[in-house]
């Protein structure tokens, strides 16, 4: 370990939390700058912190993605996750901090990075807008590529001197379900094994049972990146449908899994709705407000919420994403009411006895995918 | 260890004949070997423990320096994996990573507009539409307009892949008469510099893809691929069956046809435009709990009695495919739409998920009434007019882009019509005045 002075850790490993004695632990926490990265969105952050906005009416505290952790949001294409995250970056930036983006699908829109950067000024405060502050930031701002998961794996799970960068305080890996889907492909060998049963020898079920023994440790080398660079890393994922008896169809993150979700310490879901503004002298149906996304955060602190949680509504502009505020007593998704900020029903708590009860209702047979949940469940029950 | 070539295309297999094949037989990846211990792999492979683990070392090795990361992992196998192109080419800093687009323009302003500027390039971008939308009419004069000096175009050669039917260059050369921008410019786009390949079934098409697709960019350096149409080769391919088997193949099949295309238009800075064809979206079947779902899609968000009463139906149904893709395949986005007659770009989700861009050709039907204000819906006419080939109403909708704003879901998008050098917006006045007439 030629690099272990390259970082402050006493330990051998970079990987590897330092030792430290509970009161100074105590210390830290009440006194380290782990501020976490504000969203632009102030409902987001709010619900980010995993309680009532209210509650907090004393000092307020810096809100926002959490450092330390990871998070992941997820949605349908074109929804605005790459967006959200260019915003999430630009406040990082603007905090003085260096930025990791690592692109695992197609490349981030320069110019429009550039659009976000020049005007949010989403620390309050400082407010410019000039573009040589954009290239200043621009210099802390390291751009990966990762056509391939090995690649991935390269750069986030194994050591380098120069990787993270100096300062880094944000890692955002974009749309990083590509790389599962393109590394475990859904069938070849599950599917065929499923037709010949004989044929699912040793060999087949090494293979099935790879994407999960990854998943996991994959998720698990970047919590602990997180937790000891005191870095907030930010996934995007893609959907995949999962058919439900009620519903028919359903979106549902594509990576997902027992190991996954626990790793998973925040879940941002971002779908789309038509909404209408009531207003006194608009019909019964109200005004119109077209390209609505919400987000829910599904997950926040390590505590899941029920169905989509907290919903937060807003719109994509040029330069940024703009919340729209309303009487969230009024929000009707699909006709059930979401009840906003006190939809805390239910804990899943330990994620795993409600988790492998949900991967049996499910039937992912569509995508021959039967055969692996099985082993994810064993997997849950050895863990 | 397959993959490894694909990973690693010149990784110095030679030094490690001994191992790869027992690696292949006992199923281990290269991503196996980034994430088990080399112990595992050398047991599970019966091989040399220190083999495997110089192995493992040097495929980080050169990975790390590929993305521009010193490593210290094996510095003393660094000399294998240095001295070729491609060295430190996935990072980048933060102003290479945002400069300009370069753009191939449509030859039309308003499209431009609309499209913020053309069609970039590093991005897989998909135009889908009925047969007869135009998409064939849009992607031809791309294959001209790509050939000219910045800004219109990358002047560069450009290439069509085509599935269906051969490329059409009675018409190409029609456009080429007959547009003004083209006509009339210093260098003129020439037939001679669109390169075309013709792929008849799946298994000739997953071939040129991945082999000779690869040799044409790189020789030719041509700037825009054109893949016309995606949809075709799968749809045959498909009727054999809708077993779960064939539905998890393709799938397959399309991640590796996204991901091979987005690092050929990135390796070569070269831009991918598919067509895509339509299919018609069927309604959820009538279930109750589906039918009650379904109803209080229209009553989204209004607090009218209506919708209060279907409280039963659980939240995550807003997630449901059937109200979501609405929004991403480019109908059924407005609110008042009925559920029913409603296209779905072919491929679905999976394909949608590969997609940088996309681009919905919309064509209803014009019967020249002064009723046909916007927001009104064509498909519940059907049958009441005189059907006339020439009275076709064409839309251009940006469905989603990463670089411009989508059309919004109350607007119909860019109209324009076919003419003979292409591609162009209708002009509104005219349009007006015409329909008067």
């Amino acid at each position: 370990m030629a690099s272990s002075d390259s970082n402050n850790f006493s330990s051998s490993s970079p990987h590897r939390l330092p030792t430290v004695s509970a009161s100074q632990a105590l210390q830290n926490i009440s006194s380290t700058p782990r501020r976490p990265i504000p969203t632009g969105l102030k409902s987001l952050d709010a619900f980010l912190q995993g309680r009532e906005h209210e509650d907090s009416s004393q000092t307020v505290p810096p809100v926002g993605i959490p450092r330390g952790e990871v998070t992941e949001i997820y949605g349908p294409p074109g929804i605005g996750k790459t967006t959200l995250a260019m915003q999430i970056t630009a406040s990082a930036l603007q905090s003085g901090g260096s930025v990791v983006w690592v692109d695992a699908s197609y490349e981030i829109t320069g110019s429009r990075l550039r659009d976000i950067l020049s005007v949010v000024p989403i620390s309050e405060g400082e407010a410019t807008s000039d573009p040589a502050s954009v290239d200043r930031y621009l210099e802390k701002f390291h751009h990966f590529i990762t056509p391939s998961l090995p690649h991935l794996l390269a750069l986030l799970t194994h050591q380098s001197s120069t990787f993270p960068p100096t300062e880094t305080n944000l890692v955002v890996v974009d749309s990083i379900s590509t790389l599962f889907a393109l590394a475990f492909p859904k069938t070849a060998e599950n599917a065929s094994s499923q037709q010949n049963p004989i044929r699912k020898s040793d060999a087949g079920q090494w293979a099935s049972g790879r994407r999960w023994a990854v998943m996991g440790d994959l998720i698990s080398k970047i919590s602990r990146l997180a937790a000891t660079k005191s870095i907030a890393i930010l996934l995007t994922s893609q959907t995949t449908t999962r058919i439900r008896s009620e519903t028919g169809a359903v979106l549902h993150p594509a990576i997902s899994g027992t190991a996954w979700d626990t790793g998973i310490s925040t879940r941002i879901v971002i779908f789309r709705d038509w909404f209408f503004q009531a207003s006194e002298t608009a019909s019964s149906q109200g005004e119109y407000i077209p390209g609505v996304r919400l987000a829910g955060v599904m997950k926040a602190k390590g505590i899941s919420y029920e169905g989509v949680g907290k919903v937060v509504m807003f719109v994509i502009e040029k330069t940024r994403l703009r919340e729209i505020t309303v009487d969230q007593t009024k929000i009707r998704l699909n006709g059930s009411p979401v009840l906003p900020a006190t939809s805390l029903k239910r804990k899943r708590g330990e994620i795993a006895n409600s988790q492998s009860e949900d991967e049996e209702a499910e039937s992912d047979q569509e995508f021959g995918w039967a055969a692996d949940d099985h082993i994810l469940t064993t997997e849950a029950l050895l863990e | 260890m397959t993959d490894l070539l694909h990973t690693i295309p010149d990784f110095p297999t030679k030094l490690y004949t001994h191992l790869l094949p027992s690696l292949e037989k006992h199923l281990i990846t290269t991503t196996d070997l980034l994430t088990l211990d080399a112990l595992e792999v050398a047991k599970r492979a019966h091989l040399p423990l220190l083999d495997v683990r110089r192995l493992a070392s040097h495929v980080v090795a050169i990975l790390q320096c590929r993305l521009g990361l010193k490593t210290d992992n094996a510095p003393s196998y660094q000399n294998a994996g240095e001295g070729q192109a491609g060295y430190g080419s996935l990072r980048k800093t933060g102003k290479e990573a945002t400069t300009r687009l370069s753009l191939i323009s449509t030859l039309d302003p308003s499209i431009d507009e609309a499209l913020g500027g053309g069609i970039p390039t590093s991005c897989i971008t998909e135009i889908t539409g009925e047969s007869g939308a135009g998409k064939t009419q849009l992607l031809l004069t791309l294959l001209l307009s790509a050939q000219l000096p910045p800004p219109d175009g990358l002047s560069r050669p450009t290439l069509y892949i085509s599935t269906e039917h051969p490329l059409p260059t009675v018409r190409l050369a029609q456009i080429l008469k007959n547009h003004p921008v083209l006509s009339s410019h210093p260098s003129p786009p020439s037939l001679n510099r669109i390169l075309t390949l013709n792929t008849p079934d799946l298994e000739s098409q997953d071939h040129i893809l991945t082999y000779q697709l690869p040799v044409a960019l790189a020789r030719h350096s041509v700037g825009l691929v054109i893949l016309d149409s995606i949809a075709a080769n799968y749809r045959a391919e498909r009727s054999s069956a809708n077993t779960p088997f064939a539905l998890a193949t393709r799938s397959a099949q399309l991640v590796r046809l996204g991901a091979l295309l987005r690092s050929l238009s990135r390796e070569h800075n070269c831009a991918v435009v598919v067509a895509n064809q339509v299919a018609d979206r069927f309604a959820p079947v009538s279930t109750t709990s589906r039918a009650s779902a379904s109803i209080s899609v229209g009553n989204v968000f209004s607090s009218s009695p209506a919708s209060t009463a279907t409280t039963s139906v659980p939240a995550p149904s807003v997630l449901s495919l059937d109200h979501q893709q609405r929004f991403f395949t480019g109908w059924g986005a407005e609110p008042s739409t009925p559920s029913h007659n409603l296209k779905t770009p072919t491929l679905g989700l999976v394909w949608a998920n590969q997609i940088t861009c996309r681009i919905a050709l919309v064509k209803e039907r014009d019967y020249g009434s002064a009723g046909t204000g916007e927001g009104e819906v064509a498909v519940d006419d059907i049958g009441g007019a005189e059907w006339n080939s020439r009275r076709w109403r064409r839309w251009m909708r940006v469905v989603f882009a990463p670089w411009v704003k989508a059309t919004g879901e109350r607007e119909r998008g860019v109209e324009f019509e076919i003419w003979s050098g292409g591609a162009r917006v209708v002009n509104k006045a005219a349009a007006q005045s015409q329909k008067a007439m």
